[in-house]
């Protein structure tokens, strides 16, 4: 699992994500508190909080940071909500926990599959074909790409 | 309909007895980005019907391309008109474009700029008048994007997956690319790339087969020929695959077009100049494996290298 | 050796914009029209005047402008011929030649909010940058440092065509555009800095001081970054050749004077061409193009700005 890293030289840091998920942010809250940085707690537990998140990060002047820990399959959105309000890579830094997916997008037929991580090869739900999964990763589709397995 | 050059036409892309992978771009002598051959109806068939048929594997773009893709098909149909006046011709009247194109006897009035006034989007209505695959790389936020492509003939790979992609990413797959450094340095000089001074270089691969659309989505049709290769089939089955690649920067986005013309050759008509014959045999012989998994020669370098080696063996009994 | 294709042009109008800056009107001499450009660019001039006088000068046209294209410039009290060539000899009809248009200074695609932040002439890049934004309906503002009402070119046009966006800063009345200012820009901005030295300087720190991301702190020079204390050095040539760059000159300048055929193109540390390999010999990087890992290497060099650090380099030329 990625861990929270403290980045220094911030005017303002924001912590976001659902209780379980403030337990891996603990360390670098507490850093932020002890060198008497400004911050804010935003606790998100309901799809409701994280829709009310676009309008909150938007309110936010240059130089914040954010840092979001959800479970994987609520993060992508909360990332995206970020990436919209203007935050980039530099400013954020996104820490998901659970079980994670994998999405392979198919070279015959470009279906999108999901998969555990650990898993090498699949059969397209879309097409049938037999793919091995690899390590060539889009961010455009959030997905890597499937390769014919066998000729 | 073998796809397929005649020598004189063909790009012979190989200087010395190595190959290894590089920047091989050199300045364009005639900055034209796109060349019309003696297979431009038989091309242009099977682009369209591509086009038509498989409409998501051979076009893609980014709603933000769209100033861009003008800016291509300006760039495009002035060149063409420039280059081939016989068969090309572009009235302009301020706004009001009047694009003539004799070969196929189609004749477009349109307003540039405005997109309902074309049959398809701008990159995509241009490149059904060209045998090249054209390629929309947008420059921001300092990095390189393929934010927009028609391609018909890729080597392998697949448009609709490397859309949007940082130019670093789309070459993630090669091995050694990254280690060696190059991705970094030719990213560097895309960036560098100036208006009115165009680049142009030649990539190469072998594959077994002739088709011109080798097409990722389609690999688990050609890509089998590779297993039937022999000693005996290779000059007529086995076709060196050569894409002459022309890098313009378009300076109203900033952006970069790369055109990509493919060519085909077989083996045999390789191996009837005895010069590139011994060339390409010393340099096939000598490749590092990295290189030929990539360029997906593995499962018949053996075959083509004996079929190459009995070829110099006769050439030297005549 | 690499030479830029240039455009030939002729001066087609002149017009005084404030005691040290003019305007200059260009158009092609076939009456072709000009490449478009995008917001940002730049061209260089070339000028024969006994020495080739090479510049680069910020478009203030529109970007979809091909009739013409119009550049500001300001006479510098240090001009080594440029700026005083175009205010003292330039007439129009004058032909010169001209680079395509290039960028260096482009806007950020993916910003939500655009502020510029301009001192005296460096409000020309701002020009087409903000023509652009406009007319994508892309929110942006300008903060315009000037001395003088008088003193500060494109007033009048900017106050007509972005009144809203724009905010002025004399320093005749005491205002000035203070740090602070970047404290206020919400989430998504972008920044960017054109003017002296120390404008930039200052901004810069600040922004950084205030925790922006370096991607969304953008900024041009006029000149490239000066070397404080220039000293001569030797350089060491393939062939066994030792040659002195002396105070005066460049090592690009030397290179060229002894005959090598050294590539360049844009002169001022940006472009990269002029890039050579060092094969031994300590390097201080003067240039906007190499990146820290590329400098720190210390194996290469671009020779239209940078130097020796050590009291000789041996080059791969």
């Amino acid at each position: 699992m990625r861990k929270a890293i403290f980045v220094s030289g911030k005017r303002k840091y924001l912590f976001c994500g659902a209780q379980e998920g403030m337990k891996l942010l603990f360390a670098v809250i507490e850093r932020v508190k002890e060198e008497g940085h400004p911050y804010e707690i935003v606790v998100i537990d309901d799809i409701q909080e994280s829709l009310q998140l676009s309008d909150f990060l938007k309110k936010q002047k240059m130089g914040t940071y954010l840092y979001v820990a959800l479970s994987h399959t609520e993060l992508k959105r909360v990332e995206k909500t970020a990436e919209e309000a203007g935050l980039t890579e530099e400013e954020t830094q996104f820490i998901g926990y659970g079980e994670e997916l994998k999405r392979i997008f198919c070279c015959r037929c470009h279906g999108i599959n999901e998969a555990k991580n650990f898993e090498e090869e699949i059969l397209c739900n879309q097409c049938g074909l037999e793919l091995s999964v690899s390590d060539h990763y889009s961010v455009y589709h959030n997905a890597v790409l499937g390769y014919v397995a066998k000729l | 309909m073998k796809w397929t050059d005649n020598l004189e036409n063909f790009p012979y892309p190989f200087k010395g007895s190595t190959y290894r992978y590089s920047n091989n771009s050199v300045p364009m002598k005639k900055p034209f980005c796109i060349e019309v051959t003696p297979d431009y109806l038989e091309e242009m068939k099977l682009k369209r019907d591509l086009l038509t048929h498989h409409p998501e594997r051979c076009y893609q773009s980014l709603p933000h391309t769209l100033t861009g893709q003008w800016e291509i098909v300006e760039l495009v149909m002035d060149h063409l008109a420039e280059q081939y006046p016989n068969q090309f011709s572009l009235e302009k009247k301020g706004r009001q474009w009047r694009f003539h194109n004799k070969i196929l006897e189609e004749k477009h009035d349109f307003t540039f700029g405005d997109e309902t006034t074309l049959p398809d989007e701008p990159l995509a209505f241009i490149s059904k008048h060209v045998q090249e695959d054209l390629i929309f790389m947008m420059q921001r936020d300092g990095d390189l994007f393929l934010d927009a492509g028609q391609l018909c003939f890729p080597a392998n790979w697949s448009l609709a997956f490397n859309l949007g992609m940082k130019f670093k990413s789309i070459h993630h797959p090669i091995p050694g690319f990254k280690e060696e450094g190059l991705d970094d340095r030719i990213l560097q000089f895309l960036m560098r790339l100036e208006a009115g001074n165009p680049w142009e270089r030649k990539n190469w691969s072998l594959m077994a087969g002739d088709r011109l659309d080798t097409s990722l989505e389609t690999f688990d049709q050609w890509g089998k020929l590779r297993k039937q290769v022999t000693k005996k089939n290779a000059g007529e089955l086995v076709h060196i695959r050569v894409e002459v690649q022309k890098l313009f920067r378009l300076p109203r986005t900033n952006g970069i077009l790369f055109t990509i013309h493919t060519h085909l050759l077989s083996l045999e008509k390789l191996a009837s100049n005895p010069e590139w014959l011994k060339q390409f045999y010393e340099i096939l012989s000598e490749l590092p494996p990295h290189i030929t998994d990539y360029k997906g020669i593995s499962l018949y370098k053996n075959e083509v290298l004996e079929y190459l080696c009995e070829q110099l063996e006769s050439g030297k009994v005549l | 050796m690499y030479k830029e294709k240039t455009i030939p042009v002729m001066i087609k109008d002149i017009k005084k914009e404030t005691e040290f800056v003019k305007r200059f009107t260009l158009a092609s001499v076939d009456g072709k029209p000009l490449p478009k450009f995008s917001g940002g660019a730049h061209i260089s001039t070339y000028i024969e005047d006994g020495d080739l006088l090479v510049r680069q000068y910020s478009l203030t046209s529109s970007p979809d402008n091909t009739k013409h294209y119009q550049i500001g410039v300001r006479l510098s009290d240090s001009s080594r011929g440029g700026s005083r060539y175009w205010h003292q000899n330039m007439k129009v009809g004058d032909k010169l030649h001209i680079s395509y248009p290039k960028n260096h200074f482009p806007l950020s695609f993916k910003a939500k909010h655009h502020v510029f932040y301009a001192a005296g002439i460096g409000i020309t890049p701002f020009l087409s940058m903000m023509n652009e934004l406009h007319s994508r309906g892309t929110s942006f503002e300008l903060h315009y440092a000037s001395k003088t009402e008088e003193a500060c070119a494109f007033y009048e046009f900017l106050q007509e065509h972005y009144p809203i966006q724009c905010r002025f800063y004399f320093s005749n009345k005491k205002k000035r555009i203070h740090v602070s200012s970047l404290e206020e820009h919400p989430i998504g901005t972008h920044v960017y800095f054109c003017g002296p030295e120390s404008f930039i300087t200052d901004l810069t720190e600040s922004a950084s001081q205030l925790g922006y991301p370096a991607s969304s702190v953008h900024m041009e020079r006029f000149t490239p970054l000066q070397p404080k204390e220039v000293k001569a050095f030797m350089v060491l040539l393939k062939d066994g050749t030792l040659i002195e760059v002396t105070k005066e000159q460049t090592l690009l300048e030397t290179l060229l004077n002894n005959g090598i055929k050294a590539p360049y193109s844009c002169r001022v540390g940006r472009c990269g061409t002029c890039e050579l390999q060092v094969l031994e010999g300590e390097i201080t990087h003067y240039d906007s193009f190499l990146s820290e890992e590329q400098k720190q290497s210390q194996s290469r060099i671009l020779t239209c700005v940078s130097r020796a650090k050590s009291a000789m380099l041996s080059l791969d030329i």
